[in-house]
């Protein structure tokens, strides 16, 4: 692994963590990406992919292992505070406050903002013109794939350095997931690291510059993207493939 | 009739600031507190004492509004007993709940406030005194507005109202327009995502009991000059103040003030129709009634 | 010497009959994990509910029946089990804080009947019970009140049997099962419901019976007898003897009933004359720190739960030891009332 070689960046090392003491979910999981890259895990269901980030985002025990951003070490730091210092996680499901208006849920995700959160809210809106929309409205009557723009809004306002996105494109149109994974390559180029779990595996391999397999909780393989792509491994590892391209071939 | 209506706003106008509290705390660390209601006990009575004390700093002070029975020193007490009494629940949320809530389940918590309500109720009987008290000796020469044989209205009850309803509306605006109001809502909607937002937990939760308490105290203030104090004011209003809080849905603030009104409204009115002897037992049956047939109340959601 | 042994077994029947309710109150709490708020509301159903049926024709009311002694004891304690259904259904399968609520609200909801439906209650000054079974064969009274006593230790022995049977059988496990889901917050399907109703029925009959048995006592109830306090005095009996241990109950009654009255005798002993309004408001708050005291210090009481269940977090940090933090004296010689 090239991990001991970066020295800005996520660095996740021998990473155990999960709901109970003693119950692990993931087991030593190492993994490293630098900022301005967009990383994947990919693994078949159970795998510990959605875990993996709640537990880099500080919202799961970690029982061994570290997570370090920056050099700096934010294992067993509060959810809270590692927001306040630039970890951005965007949740699979109920990732907005659908009783508050888009206007409220990004003036509050922005109170983490260093300086001028007006101006961080406004360029939110410049790049989510459809937030600018539907500003005063519910944020619980928006459509699925304006939801996520709010809810990757939200992660953003804050100008993180690290976003780590749960599936993504889950449970949206195949238009809207097109545009939701296509955005991410333009958000990396601002120096952030992204680290995203996604089903959708040919889509998430595209945008992507590395990507994790994950199986049992552990480490399987790791790889550029676009080989593992094509790499047959994979398929025997990751059953789920062939389905998710079935799949992708038919939406196209 | 006109009468049950009035009287029946007026209650509910204070159960309403009783049951914002309750909710809150009910939703956001998920346990029913039955000692809120000790909170109101604890405002009333420390506005007692401060307003003596600022009294005899002051005569002038002593002087009351025009047609109430309330005085310049009375409403200064009433600022700093609130802010007394928000800091007390804090206090022993840190002493008590805080540790219950790390050691055992929320259950356990539940059964400690019931222990806690005892505690303050009695130490207040023991401090103050077991017979009721007023604010004022004169209370019952403040001005009546309307003398209608139908329609009985005092100064003091328009104050209340007054007081309540510009309470609410500033609370309202706290909610609705500042960044650390939608801060609250967030940490009550949804605790992790509010988290991963950059929201302390912690912080909140103190700042829900600081403005529960301080909800409380006012209308314990508000209760205590329309009927008096005394020690179980707090045990004879928590009943329906979870009524308040289950009617309008667990959780919401708006549905805990309209909550407020309907029991308020139901129980005076419902006075009219039985002995006035099962008045405690009314809130109890608004309760039977929305857990059977619309148990998130009116505007909670389903958890 | 009669005197002592008299108040000795006069201390001992009272006790016991709380002991029941306890143990009730151990299968919904201790057991099931279930929320009681009102026990008094259950102990007084039974209470003016065996009175009603066995009592003497009323010629103000409702009620008298005369019905014989059994009988009329089934009766009170099926009132109890009716009154829990009633609250059971509308609360078993929400969230749990509502059972407290519901429960609280049914004893207060309680009170005011007892205090206003005169033809039903007798209101305040309460209703008068029946001569109290074979006291006319037995015609000594000191002979009767030992004979009582024994009545009493066989109904808390069948109670405890019963309930040992219960917590051991698969009924038991389940239980606990719904117990342990209900303490990790989980939402539960349909059939815990059930198993929750089913344990808070039974615990609210066998309170039933408790009351059944005090109203048969005295020969006598009135709201007076039911005062609020009684439910928190339950709860502190239960968490200082061990909840989900039945002989820690019947030990924590006898700790805490001792403490009630010893205290009781004491601050009347000691307090002056004017002061002595204030004991009652010395001895609730007593009652409240031992609640809350148990609670943070030493949650799993004198005697911790045998039975728990497996594979499950470890249980809290707090030592389970043995020790007895407070030992009160246990036998005034004093004829004192019962203080409630």
């Amino acid at each position: 692994m090239m991990a001991t070689q970066l020295s800005t960046g996520l660095k996740v090392d021998q990473l155990t963590a999960g709901y109970v003491r003693g119950m692990p979910i993931i087991s030593e999981v190492s993994l490293a990406m630098k900022h301005g890259e967009i990383a994947c895990i990919i693994g078949p269901n159970g795998a510990g992919k959605s875990t993996l980030l709640k537990a880099i985002a500080g919202l799961l025990d970690v029982e061994s292992g570290n997570v370090s951003l920056d050099d700096r070490l934010i294992t067993g730091i509060s959810p809270d505070r590692l927001a306040q210092s630039g970890v951005a996680l965007v949740p699979q499901l109920d990732n907005i406050f659908r009783t508050m208006s888009v206007e409220q849920n990004l003036r509050l995700a922005a109170r983490r903002c260093k300086e001028s959160p007006r101006e961080a809210i406004d360029d939110m809106l410049e790049l989510f013109p459809v937030l600018a929309e539907r500003y005063s409205s519910k944020a619980g009557s928006l459509s699925g794939g304006q939801r996520q723009f709010l809810a990757i809004a939200m992660a953003l306002v804050a100008s993180p350095s690290l976003l780590l996105l749960d599936e993504p494109s889950a449970g949206l149109s195949p238009k809207a997931a097109q545009e939701v994974l296509g955005m991410l390559p333009g958000i990396a180029r601002t120096r952030v690291a992204i680290l995203m779990v996604e089903q959708n595996v040919k889509a998430a391999l595209s945008v992507a510059d590395r990507a994790y397999v994950l199986a049992e909780g552990r480490n399987q393989h790791d790889g550029d993207a676009k080989a593992l792509m094509n790499d047959p491994v994979l398929g025997e590892i990751y059953m789920g493939v062939r389905r998710a391209e079935a799949h992708a071939a038919k939406s196209v | 009739m006109l009468q049950s209506l009035f009287d029946g706003i007026l209650v509910g106008s204070i159960l309403s600031l009783g049951a914002i509290g309750l909710t809150l705390i009910m939703h956001i660390l998920r346990f029913a507190n039955f000692s809120h209601a000790e909170l109101i006990s604890m405002g009333a009575y420390f506005t007692l004492t401060l307003d003596a004390v600022f009294t005899a700093f002051s005569r002038a002070l002593a002087s009351k509004l025009p047609m109430l029975s309330v005085s310049v020193s009375l409403m200064l007490a009433m600022l700093v007993a609130l802010l007394i009494t928000g800091i007390l629940a804090a206090i022993i949320d840190k002493l008590v709940f805080k540790r219950l809530r790390e050691q055992a389940g929320p259950l356990t918590m539940v059964f400690a406030s019931f222990g806690i309500g005892l505690i303050i109720r009695n130490v207040i009987g023991l401090v103050y005194g077991l017979k009721s008290m007023h604010y004022s000796s004169d209370i019952a020469f403040a001005m009546v507005i309307s003398s209608d044989p139908l329609l009985l209205i005092k100064a003091d009850q328009l104050f209340i109202l007054a007081l309540t309803l510009l309470v609410m509306v500033s609370l309202h605006l706290f909610m609705s327009r500042t960044s650390v109001g939608f801060a609250l809502k967030a940490i009550s909607e949804n605790p992790v995502l509010a988290q991963i937002n950059g929201i302390n937990l912690a912080s909140m939760v103190r700042l829900a009991w600081l403005l529960g308490g301080a909800l409380a105290a006012i209308a314990g203030v508000c209760y205590a000059l329309n009927n008096q104090l005394s020690p179980v004011m707090g045990r004879d209003l928590v009943l329906s103040l979870f009524a308040a809080a289950i009617v309008g849905g667990i959780g919401s603030i708006y549905g805990a003030a309209l909550g407020g009104l309907i029991v308020g409204l139901a129980s005076s009115l419902a006075l009219l129709i039985i002995p006035a002897g099962y008045k405690p037992a009314v809130p109890f049956l608004i309760i039977l009634l929305v857990l059977y047939l619309r148990p998130n109340g009116l505007f909670g959601e389903e958890r | 010497m009669i005197g002592i042994i008299s108040y000795l077994a006069f201390f001992l029947t009272i006790a016991l009959i709380l002991a029941i309710a306890v143990l009730g109150l151990n299968l919904q709490w201790g057991y099931t994990g279930l929320f009681n708020g009102g026990i008094v509301a259950f102990f007084g159903a039974g209470a003016y509910g065996i009175i009603l049926l066995g009592g003497p024709e009323r010629i103000d009311g409702f009620g008298g029946f005369s019905l014989p002694y059994p009988l009329a004891l089934l009766g009170g304690i099926a009132l109890s089990g009716v009154l829990a259904l009633m609250v059971g259904l509308a609360t078993t399968r929400l969230r749990h804080d509502y059972l407290a609520i519901a429960t609280f609200g049914v004893a207060i909801a309680m009170e005011s009947v007892m205090r206003n439906a005169s033809w039903l209650t007798g209101g305040a000054t309460g209703l008068r019970g029946f001569e109290r079974p074979l006291e006319a064969i037995v015609g000594n009274s000191f002979a009767y009140n030992l004979l009582f006593l024994f009545f009493v230790l066989v109904c808390v022995s069948l109670v405890f049997l019963f309930l040992e049977i219960l917590v051991r059988s698969p009924f038991g496990r389940l239980l606990r099962a719904v117990r342990e889901n209900e303490r990790a917050a989980r939402s539960l399907g349909k059939s815990p419901s059930s198993v929750r109703l089913t344990a808070f029925v039974i615990g609210a009959m066998i309170m039933g019976l408790s009351g059944a048995l005090y109203a048969t006592f005295y020969a006598f109830i009135s709201p007076q007898d039911l005062a609020p306090i009684l439910t928190f005095q339950i709860w502190a009996m239960l968490i200082v003897g061990g909840s989900g241990n039945n002989l820690g109950a019947v030990l924590g009654t006898l700790v805490v009933w001792g403490a009630w009255v010893g205290s009781g005798w004491l601050l009347t002993a000691l307090a002056p004359t004017h002061l002595q309004l204030y004991t009652g408001s010395i001895q609730y708050i007593l009652v409240g720190a031992i609640i809350v005291s148990s609670l943070l210090w030493r949650p799993r009481g004198l005697l911790p739960e045998k039975l728990s269940i497996h594979a499950l977090p470890p249980p809290d940090p707090g030592s389970p030891g043995q020790g007895s933090e407070s030992q009160p004296a246990n036998s005034p010689n004093q004829p004192a009332e019962n203080t409630q």
